[in-house]
């Protein structure tokens, strides 16, 4: 779900209530595309309240290693259990004036690495030990289709050594692409190491499909599904929901996907249907 | 693809928060001038050439030291500065080139803010003392993997300390290898599900 634009939780919480019976968890952004919103941490506390498991984001742009360890303590404390670690839009994509672009403190492996540490080891990034460590379950982004999805493996192959248990993936359209993707990933010997999620999005119009492939970074739509989106003309949301339906079968009994990560982008009331449609179980693990 | 990559710096050079000694500040200088036009170093103080195919990744606007983002474009540039490459996309390949793919999944631990404008010479230097000049060389040929960790060991001291950073500080000569082993292999499946219920 995308956070609030504002400080009213009202219709955050409309939405967690209209996908609960649908879902497993509940994945809110942390200020994504670099335009301010309602934290993320504050968002999962409101999913909390409502007995939804919600995966709370962490973007390295906005934190630094002091801020990371002690926003991470905090999460524990109010029950929050799954943690998602993002590099972050740069602040380009984002409203001007552009805060710093030259944010060197952190990146989602270390993140990653820092967050296993504490957990595991029970010791802060400096090495001091710590009393009652933390626990969560660790999750990272991954993006198959910027530049080349075996580049991509050798980075997400460094994820799971860095503490990676879960992968989210970007909004992804091309079974074939992800093929090899999955393919690069299972010679690493890393697909029984990590639960993948796949990114999949309902387009709503061709208009967002075009901002989409053109505006956001490491999203690419095919051609074809572009076109298809264009002729459809009054029909473009029921094709939007068409061509997720046919991605979501063509990847379900893919070797190493174990759950289907849906990116609504204001869209809510589609979840019911394509969780009931594509026959998901709830079991199965289908994120949000 | 010759040796080294000609660079340009597209940020500016750090210069280091304290004032330092003059022979430092000497050889920080002639770093500065050497390896600037080679490697387009930006005097980050925890150089990891070595571990990124010679090509330096401070040039990356996201400060990335750990491989590509997820936002290369498909014509494999910058999507934050759209006129230049990805750097982390001419490391990756190079880095297969060379056979150097082991060193990509080392875990990059953060800048130590502490070192960063010093010089990363006087290390080398003073290892070079420690363990003798020739030792040093032949380290640096060596073909057998397990000797060359153990020559490689002896001189970065995997140990450290202050914010796990320290460790990294080697520089273009050096023959270190992985400081953290343990982060090899990643986790089993059963921990991961026990965990989560």
């Amino acid at each position: 779900l995308t956070p609030p634009l504002s400080a009213s939780s009202a219709k955050l919480a409309h939405d967690i209530e209209l996908v609960r019976p649908y879902i497993t968890a509940v994945n809110f952004t942390d200020a994504s595309s670099a335009h301010p919103r309602m934290s993320s941490l504050a968002c999962c506390k409101v999913a909390n309240d409502l007995n939804t498991e919600p995966v709370f984001q962490i973007a390295a742009r906005d934190t630094t290693r002091i801020g990371l360890q002690s926003s991470v303590i905090g999460a524990t404390q109010l029950g929050l259990k799954n943690i998602l670690c993002v590099t972050g839009d740069s602040a380009r994509v984002g409203p001007s004036p552009t805060s710093d672009l030259n944010f060197v403190d952190l990146d989602s492996v270390q993140m990653l690495w820092i967050l296993r540490r504490m957990r595991d080891e029970g010791i802060y990034l400096d090495g001091r030990k710590m009393k009652y460590p933390p626990k969560y379950f660790l999750g990272a982004a991954c993006s198959p289709f910027a530049s080349d999805p075996v580049l991509q493996a050798i980075r997400d192959h460094k994820k799971v050594n860095a503490g990676a248990q879960f992968f989210q993936t970007n909004i992804v359209f091309d079974p074939a692409g992800i093929d090899l993707w999955l393919e690069a990933l299972d010679k690493r010997n890393v697909l029984s190491k990590v639960f993948i999620l796949m990114g999949v999005t309902p387009l709503k119009s061709y208009k967002a499909a075009r901002y989409l492939h053109d505006k956001v970074p490491g999203v690419s739509i095919p051609e074809k599904i572009l076109n298809r989106m264009e002729k459809a003309g009054d029909g473009e949301a029921e094709e939007g929901v068409q061509i997720a339906l046919e991605f979501i079968n063509s990847i379900k009994n893919k070797k190493g996907i174990n759950g289907i990560h849906l990116m609504t982008l204001g869209w809510e009331a589609v979840v019911e249907r394509i969780v009931k449609e594509a026959g998901l179980q709830r079991a199965a693990g289908a994120g949000l | 693809m010759s040796g080294i990559k000609p660079a340009r710096r597209w940020q500016p050079a750090f210069y280091p928060f304290k004032r330092e000694k003059f022979g430092r500040r000497l050889l920080a200088k002639t770093e500065r001038v050497v390896k600037g036009p080679i490697f387009g170093c930006r005097m980050c103080g925890n150089c990891l050439l070595q571990e990124t195919a010679f090509i330096c990744p401070m040039e990356c606007p996201k400060g990335m030291r750990n491989g590509p983002c997820g936002g290369v474009t498909p014509e494999k540039n910058c999507y934050v500065d759209e006129t230049r490459k990805c750097v982390w996309y001419s490391i990756y390949k190079r880095a297969l080139k060379t056979g150097r793919e082991e060193k990509l999944l080392e875990v990059l631990p953060p800048l130590d803010w502490n070192e960063v404008g010093t010089e990363t010479w006087g290390d080398v230097l003073m290892q070079i003392k420690k363990i003798g000049t020739g030792k040093f060389i032949n380290g640096l040929f060596l073909k057998d993997k397990e000797r060359k960790v153990r020559t490689g060991s002896r001189f970065s001291k995997p140990s450290d300390s202050r914010n796990g950073g320290a460790a990294i500080r080697n520089t273009i000569l050096l023959v270190t290898v992985s400081p953290y082993p343990a982060l090899k292999g990643g986790l089993e499946v059963v921990n991961l599900l026990s965990l989560r219920n």
